[in-house]
């Protein structure tokens, strides 16, 4: 009986099973193939069926209400609906229209544009990356399947774009499978050894795993890098908690806490769409991006340009207003805000900015007036406020000064440089504020450590007592 | 032979592996074990019962101008609380039109299950920038009192147990000129007075015009402006001729070292030292865990515990709260709402004290379809002991043109006439049913009454509102009509519904925890009505027993740490405990335990 199944093997002529099997596999390998055609396209047809429309349907079915939007917002996606027309089996032309839709907000009409490109050019790891990207909240499941093909195409094209590869990752690590999050991780790691992000996600899963002491350390990894610092302080802080140690858990959340939002990460991918961005708001934005990155005369160029199209645009002229306030322009400054100002005559941060513009210049009179103004349209403007109390302390409105710091404290009482101020402000007047100042000086040391005007301040005024 | 046999194998079976391609682990859409939910779980009884109210959220804004009043697209709360201790809950509805606007409306329910619109003379039909509702008896007197929350102040009223009600805001101390959002009272320093918590929104910008990507004006977002912090309001007692008088402690208890963008409020020992702490949500920015250090002070721990962001580490639009113990053991978990963009989040405790995300794992993240979410619930509506999620959904920003809209039919606002303004921002509801494992599925579209209607919802507050052991729901719109769904299930387990009583505060026990076993299964439940969304739920706990019809025991840990234990009684009955009239039951753990240890212990009473 033991012998049965050698004497059977011995019987067929090795030759003519493995012929048998060749035959077996070549079929079964047709098969896998033939299904995951049909499967991709049965993920790409059910997405775009969520958007109640067919991923093979002709050009120009989205058939999309242009009217009362931004005629260059809408120009662009005629454009681009043209280009499709004119050339319908251009998965590029379908991919441009679809980023111009997804850089306006309209994400659904953008993911079955991306899913028509991607049935016109699987090679292509673009559109499934941005069709996975725009799944990945209402869809994980579909999501998932697109990331990973767009994975699978930057290695096949191995031009070293692991960023499908991360965010494939990340999916699977919002969604707890973190047995699966791991290796995508741990296989972008192992081609770009210093990849943070990819890090940062490795610590997620070895976190979650359980292994609390490998998480810390790829953590502590991920600290220095501006994208990640908060989010590995976040998790430094988690870890150290569970592990008992909880003064090493309180400094990693205070830095946490007290970071800024980690900058975002470069996204090859959403940089070349956000290229397509058009009208009065993209301009805005980018303008105000331009600002806060201190790109002062690039801005001025882009809001000069979005005056010339939009001249009635307000926030346009305040964007200018500031941008020449960055530069010590006061008469351009002067001029956009007063501009800004005739067009919204009741904006609170038009009065603002005229108010910092008449503070820079050293006109406090007039920079208190402004001030006065936005506080009397928004109360609990707690910044204006402070601006307000520090103006009429220069000026010497002592009363009025100090009633302008409480207002600001009142509507924001985590304001270090506020209970600074005020302290300091009663700290220069009669012994009946005494214990106000001290008391206002302690919060703001309480709240800014490196605060050292009022650090000095509080320590002349303890001494004095 | 064999070697190439099993080469040529795994050949194979790697090729299938491909073929198979992606991961179904997860899809929640069409889970194995699922059970067929043909029976819709409520019914809109809003008319029937004579409920009528249209929530008013003023001027409709000019699309010109670009100029919409961010309070307008916020909506508003309700609130279920027996004002007049008949035993029947009633309700109050909150509007946002302003000072001269729609007053809101207090409607008595009446012992046939109708409502009576008793407004008028209640002293609580008053108008304003209306947002939330918190009740609690802030004098021990035996009567819900309300705080309202409004842009730009809050106002508390007394009731005298009458039918009427007096605003005591300036004589009870409460200043507070900010956005006020949630709120919810807890006696944080267990001296036998409700304290008030109440969060702020931002330093709202009123004359700032937002527009979105495509031109057009919308309301802006928490970005555009500055947030606020969490105030606390420490009831002193009576004082100087007022029944009660509260001190700002903001500064003194820490909670102003931390600003946010509130929007939701939980009051609950999150660390296991029996002392409250405060949750609260910001919108698009890092939630905040304030620790009760059980010295009226509070520290923040949202980061270390895990709640302050997602699994991913960000800060989503964090709205609504729901709480419950999913797992039977005791613990709470939580389960916040977000963007239609984002994935409302559901944290478990892992362990005591800490929670992690477990959205995905528990099919949360996989639904249906997603919508903005705003109030919330976790919810045991057929009674068998397992918690189902309910959430009212209504978009912040205009649907984009080519966007699909929710419902082919949208009934909305006014005298159910499609208002155009609203109807860009109708979404509809979800109930997400527990179906064990700690797993959910998507039923909406087997419940028609409660998820078919599209509109802007907002408030969500839910109880057993007909004293029949189901659990009902009352779903506030912006801009719309207020409904009322009836629970409707027709085989649903026996239930108790418990009041905890504290005679010797002639009030609930706010935040008092009660456990029962039946058939093995722990069941957990806390005094606790603020939560959801701008809305105070039924103050008392729901249990579905299943099939016993009868519970043996109940457990009580009073809100200062003691425990209690009571006779069991029949099932499908309302149960009163009042405490001292129990047995002493000891705590497992100490009586006041570490205010921030690294791993805190929970009581087991």
């Amino acid at each position: 009986m033991k012998q049965a199944p050698i004497a059977v093997r011995s019987r067929l002529p090795a030759r003519a099973v493995r012929m048998l099997l060749l035959v077996a596999l070549v079929a079964i390998s047709i098969f896998a193939v033939v299904s995951v055609l049909h499967y991709r396209r049965a993920e790409i047809a059910a997405s775009s069926e969520d958007d109640g429309a067919a991923a093979d349907a002709p050009a120009g079915f989205l058939e999309l209400p242009l009217n009362g939007i931004d005629p260059q917002v809408a120009a662009a996606i005629t454009r681009a609906e043209a280009a499709v027309r004119v050339a319908p089996r251009s998965a590029s032309a379908w991919g441009t229209l679809g980023m111009v839709l997804e850089v306006h907000d309209m994400p659904q009409a953008a993911r079955v544009v991306f899913a028509k490109a991607e049935l016109l050019d699987p090679r292509e790891p673009r559109w499934s990356y941005l069709r996975g990207n725009l799944l990945s909240a209402s869809r994980p499941d579909l999501a998932l399947v697109a990331l990973r093909h767009a994975a699978d195409r930057c290695d096949v094209a191995g031009d070293g774009n692991a960023l499908p590869r991360i965010r494939l990752g990340e999916l699977l690590l919002s969604r707890q499978q973190f047995d699966m999050a791991q290796p995508e991780f741990d296989r972008v790691l192992r081609a770009e050894p210093s990849d943070t992000r990819a890090k940062m996600g490795r610590a997620r899963c070895l976190m979650e795993r359980g292994d609390v002491a490998a998480a810390i350390r790829s953590a502590n990894e991920c600290v220095s890098d501006p994208r990640t610092h908060q989010a590995a302080e976040a998790l430094l802080a988690q870890a150290y908690a569970r592990q008992g140690e909880s003064d090493s858990a309180q400094i990693a959340a205070g830095a946490a806490a007290d970071s800024a939002r980690d900058q975002s990460w470069p996204d090859p991918f959403l940089r070349e769409a956000a290229k397509l961005a058009v009208g009065r708001t993209a301009r805005e934005t980018l303008a105000g991006a331009q600002l806060d990155a201190n790109h002062h005369s690039e801005a001025i160029d882009q809001l000069q340009s979005l005056i010339k199209d939009y001249p009635d645009d307000a926030v346009a002229w305040l964007l200018l207003g500031r941008a020449y306030i960055f530069l010590s322009d006061r008469p351009g400054a002067e001029r956009a805000l007063r501009h800004a100002e005739q067009l919204d005559p009741d904006s609170v941060s038009v009065q603002f900015h005229l108010g910092v513009m008449y503070r820079a210049a050293g006109d406090l009179p007039r920079a208190a007036a402004c001030f006065r103004k936005a506080v009397a349209r928004q109360p609990d403007y707690a910044a204006a406020q402070f601006d307000l109390g520090k103006c009429l302390a220069h000026l010497g409105e002592r009363k009025e000064a100090a009633s302008a710091l409480r207002e600001a404290i009142r509507y924001d009482p985590s304001s270090s440089r506020a209970h600074s101020e005020l302290g300091r402000l009663l700290a220069e007047g009669d012994r009946s504020e005494l214990p106000e100042a001290i008391s206002h000086l302690k919060r703001a040391v309480s709240l800014n450590s490196a605060d050292v005007p009022a650090r000095e301040a509080l320590q002349r005024l303890t001494a004095g007592q | 032979m064999n070697r190439e046999l099993r080469s040529i194998i795994a050949a194979v079976a790697c090729l299938m592996g491909a073929a198979s391609g992606c991961d179904r682990s997860h899809d929640s859409r069409a889970p194995a074990n699922q059970t067929a939910a043909t029976e819709p779980w409520f019914e809109d009884v809003t008319a029937g019962r004579h409920l009528t109210f249209v929530h008013d959220a003023g001027p409709m804004p000019e699309p010109a101008t670009a100029h919409y009043f961010y309070p307008q697209i916020m909506g508003s709360g309700a609130a279920l609380f027996d004002y007049d201790d008949d035993g029947r809950l009633d309700i109050y509805l909150v509007q946002n039109s302003g000072p001269g606007g729609r007053k809101n409306q207090l409607f008595h329910q009446n012992a046939d299950g109708t409502f009576r619109d008793v407004s008028a003379g209640s002293g609580l039909d008053v108008a304003g920038y209306g947002m939330g509702v918190a009740i609690g008896d802030v004098n021990n007197d035996g009567y819900p009192d309300l705080l309202l929350t409004e842009y730009g102040r809050i106002r508390l009223f007394l009731n005298h147990g009458d039918g009427k009600f007096t605003d005591i805001t300036t004589e009870s101390g409460l200043d507070d000129p900010h956005w006020a959002t949630a709120a919810a009272f807890v006696d944080y320093d267990r001296d036998g007075r409700l304290d008030l918590v109440v969060t702020h929104y931002l330093q709202y910008d009123p004359t700032r015009a937002c527009r979105d990507r495509i031109g057009q004006g919308d309301y802006c977002g928490p970005g555009d402006f500055p947030g606020a912090v969490t105030r606390l309001f420490h009831n002193n007692g009576a004082a100087g001729g007022s029944p009660v008088r509260f001190e700002d402690v903001t500064e003194s208890s820490k909670l102003s070292t931390r600003a946010g963008a509130g929007l939701g409020v939980v009051c609950l020992d999150f660390n296991g030292d029996g002392w409250p702490d405060i949750f609260v949500t910001n919108d698009g920015r890092p939630n905040h865990l304030w620790i009760n250090q059980h010295d009226g002070t509070f520290t923040e721990e949202a980061i270390e515990r895990g709640l302050a962001f997602n699994g991913l580490g960000a800060a989503p639009a964090n709205m609504g709260i729901a709480t419950g113990d999913l797992s039977g053991n005791g613990l709470f978990s939580l389960y916040v709402t977000h963007l239609g963009s984002e994935n409302n989040t559901l944290w478990t405790p892992q362990p005591v004290g800490f929670f992690q995300d477990r959205t995905g794992a528990a099919g949360l993240d996989n639904t249906a379809w997603h919508g903005t979410g705003f109030g919330t619930a976790l919810v045991d509506v057929a009674n068998d002991g397992r918690l189902a999620l309910v959430v009212v959904n209504g978009r912040v920003r205009r649907r984009s043109p080519g966007e699909a809209s929710p419902a082919p039919s949208t009934s909305l606002a006014s005298g159910g006439k499609a208002e155009p303004h609203w109807s860009q921002y109708a979404e509809r509801n979800q109930i997400l049913e527990n179906y064990g494992g700690g797993k959910f599925h998507d039923i909406s579209e087997a419940n028609p009454a409660f998820c078919g209607i599209a509109a802007v919802w907002r408030g969500l507050v839910v109880g057993d509102l007909f004293n029949d052991g189901g659990i009902d729901l009352l779903a506030t719109t912006a801009g719309g009509e207020a409904h009322l769904f009836r629970n409707a299930l027709s085989h649903r387990g026996h239930w108790v519904v418990v009041r905890a009583i504290d005679p010797a505060l002639h009030r609930d026990a706010y935040g008092a925890r009660i456990s029962l076993s039946v058939h093995g299964q722990h069941l957990t439940r806390w005094i606790n009505p603020a939560g959801s969304y701008l809305s105070s739920n039924d103050p008392r706990a729901h249990f579905g027993v299943g099939g016993s019809d009868r519970v043996e025991q109940f457990d009580v840990l009073w809100p200062d740490g003691v425990g209690e234990s009571f006779p069991g009684s029949a099932a499908d009955r309302i149960v009163v405990l009042r405490r001292g009239q129990g047995r002493p039951k000891p705590t497992t753990g100490p009586a006041r335990g570490p205010a921030s240890a690294a791993l805190p212990t929970i009581f087991v009473p």
